[in-house]
């Protein structure tokens, strides 16, 4: 007699047989054990893995140095957006970024290419990446794409991007897609579900921090209700082991984690804040990131808009930064060596906040195209064009460079990626001494 | 891929047969049939992928009372009793009256993260297990039972219990449930168990 029927007999009500009841008891309580138990994940008892801690630079760049600038992208696409970076197995970099008409639109896809440091050479761009091969992977209907990081896992990457199936980007939800060949062709493989509420409003910006035992840590952010971080841990298998807030209610977004050891790390966060604008959040984890403290002042300014950074060792970074409170005209290297209690000006990528006011279209063209410089493909007046078109209104044009993505190689050369007035993907890279070359 | 779909698919069929004028249970049993067919079709052929892109997959209480719903349809009767009812509702909608705005981050404490794994989480549903078996609330019971049976067996998406415990439209669904049951059961008048 199945355990219900017993618990509802009237043998059972009437307390006739104890024995009956014994048993319609056991079936409960078993179950309830059993479901105890298969509730929990298989190391709910193990502590905390540790980070991986960044190892120093042999070399690190110096204010003196010359960055080599150029483009990832050839421009025939009208906008492009948050790019980010992922270091091949072959020592190649290959960028990502979304692409496509204008923001949100259907026609938006993830662009590609591959730089080849011995040659200093972009590859061509390519489409590696539809919202109808997202929508089929995940077997659901996708509106659009937007921000997308990538991560070597062995011989795997590993992309998470957003998707949309309705609304604005509040809507997002983020899918994972593996690829087995260096990121030419990929694998939808499913979306994590990240949020309680509809599985909406999750975004990717920055790169994860990797933990000993193999798993990685997702910094991501909330902005539907709020504008929180967020923190997920995730195994070989994007299984979400752990997830833990960064800040609360409606101030920082976008967060960007420094290692400094093996349990403690700093985050950075866009300001996302009504009462508070104007700075960089910072909250710091003492646990592996289980738990964040409270966001405080980082000392920094920030216009609203997404960092990013490089660990050249444990309390040694770099930071892209738009280093005002105001606006995204310029882009700014930021370098620290006590894990962010200071921070002095390492390169300034661009600064066009002379012009902070405002361009009128016959003096913003030409300042622009003398600011261009040569990549193979790129058609100056279709990107002038372009420009034009996303960054002048009303009779002025500003400039904006952001969305800055940083990447350290295995080789020590540090790369950046950014939006070049939604234009271009801009690229600076900073070239490592060889063994030989180190003083 | 999980079976999600096809258990979004027996919600919608429970919801359909609902508004749909039909009486006969073989048209009832019909419909049930063909929905759980058209969830093997895949996007962007098939309506229910569709659908569920929007509403999303939904929590294991959710499909085990559009089971109950359908038995009824078809002509079975499991046995849920308005007052269990009632005090499901209850539950659902006092526990996301509090877990909503935290998981979404109305503070720094957040719950959604101990649904990941948690000897207290767990705990905790153990212990609200034994007092629905105190008070012969079965279907508290075995929500709790097969939300983390549901969980050890990946039939949907997350991988976090809270999802396979709420979601959003059983949320609506039991405020609205309440309010009914509220406004049957006024002042002056009379109303049927």
């Amino acid at each position: 007699m199945p355990c219900g029927a017993m618990l509802e007999s009237h043998t059972f009500y009437d307390g006739g047989s104890r024995a009956v009841r014994r048993f319609g008891a056991i079936c409960v309580t078993g179950l309830l054990v059993a479901a105890y138990f298969a509730g929990l994940p298989e190391d709910a008892d193990k502590a905390k893995p540790p980070f991986v801690v960044p190892d120093r630079a042999q070399s690190v760049p110096q204010p003196e140095h010359r960055w080599r600038r150029g483009y990832a992208s050839d421009g025939r696409t009208r906008l492009v957006h948050a790019p980010s970076l992922v270091e091949l197995a072959d020592g190649r970099i290959r960028a990502f970024w979304f692409a496509g008409s204008r923001e949100g639109a259907s026609d938006v896809a993830i662009h590609s290419s591959v730089f080849d440091p011995e040659t200093a050479q972009w590859s061509e761009e390519e489409r590696v990446l539809t919202r109808l091969e997202v929508a089929r992977g995940l077997n659901r209907h996708v509106r659009k794409l937007g921000n997308m990081v990538a991560v070597r896992r062995g011989g795997r990457i590993d992309l998470y991007v957003v998707a949309v199936s309705f609304g604005g980007w509040s809507g997002s939800r983020l899918a994972v897609a593996e690829s087995r060949d260096q990121g030419r062709s990929w694998q939808v493989k499913k979306a994590l579900v990240t949020s309680p509420f509809l599985n909406v409003s999750t975004l990717v910006k920055n790169p994860p921090v990797r933990y000993r035992d193999g798993t990685i840590g997702l910094p991501v952010y909330h902005e539907l209700a709020g504008k929180f971080g967020e923190f997920f841990r995730l195994n070989n298998d994007h299984r979400i082991l752990d997830e833990a807030h960064i800040g609360h209610g409606r101030q920082a977004l976008q967060p960007m984690v420094f290692v400094r050891d093996r349990y403690r790390a700093r985050a950075l966060l866009r300001n996302g804040s009504a009462d508070r604008p104007g700075v960089l959040f910072s909250s710091r984890t003492d646990d592996g990131g289980e738990s964040w403290s409270p966001l405080a002042d980082s000392g920094l300014p920030n216009p609203g808009s997404a960092v990013s950074g490089v660990s050249l060792g444990p309390e040694h970074w770099l930071l892209a930064t738009n280093n005002n409170a105001r606006e995204r005209d310029e882009l700014t290297l930021l370098e620290t060596r006590n894990a962010g209690k200071s921070w002095q000006p390492l390169e300034v990528l661009h600064d066009k906040s002379s012009f902070r006011e405002g361009l009128k279209p016959d003096a913003f063209v030409p300042t622009l195209r003398a600011s261009l410089l040569p990549r193979s493909g790129l058609s100056t007046d279709e990107i002038l064009a372009g420009v034009r078109e996303t960054k002048c209104r009303g009779g002025h044009c500003t400039f904006q460079f952001d969305y800055p993505f940083m990447l350290r190689a295995d080789n020590g050369d540090i790369h950046v990626v950014y939006t070049w007035n939604k234009t271009l993907i801009g690229h600076a890279w900073w070239r490592a001494p060889d063994a030989q070359e180190r003083p | 891929m999980t079976p999600g779909l096809q258990l979004a698919a027996l919600v919608y069929a429970a919801v359909l047969t609902r508004l749909l004028p039909m009486r006969d249970r073989r048209l009832h049993l019909g419909l049930l049939g063909l929905v759980l067919a058209l969830a093997w079709v895949p996007y962007p052929w098939g309506p229910v992928a569709w659908l569920a892109s929007y509403t999303g997959e939904f929590s294991v209480t959710t499909v085990l009372l559009a089971c109950t719903a359908l038995a009824y349809r078809l002509g079975w009767s499991p046995g849920l009793a308005r007052s269990e009812l009632r005090g499901l509702c209850l539950l659902v909608v006092g526990t996301a009256a509090v877990f909503y705005p935290l998981a979404l981050g109305a503070a720094p404490l957040n719950p959604y993260e101990w649904g990941f794994g948690s000897y207290g989480f767990s705990s905790a549903l153990l212990a609200l297990g034994l007092a629905a078996w105190l008070l012969r609330a079965w279907y508290v019971l075995a929500m709790l039972v097969l939300a983390q049976f549901g969980l050890a067996l990946e039939l949907l998406a997350s991988d976090n219990l809270w999802d396979y415990l709420l979601d959003v439209w059983l949320v609506f669904w039991a405020a609205g449930w309440l309010l009914r049951d509220a406004w049957q059961h006024r002042p002056g008048v009379q109303a049927s168990e």
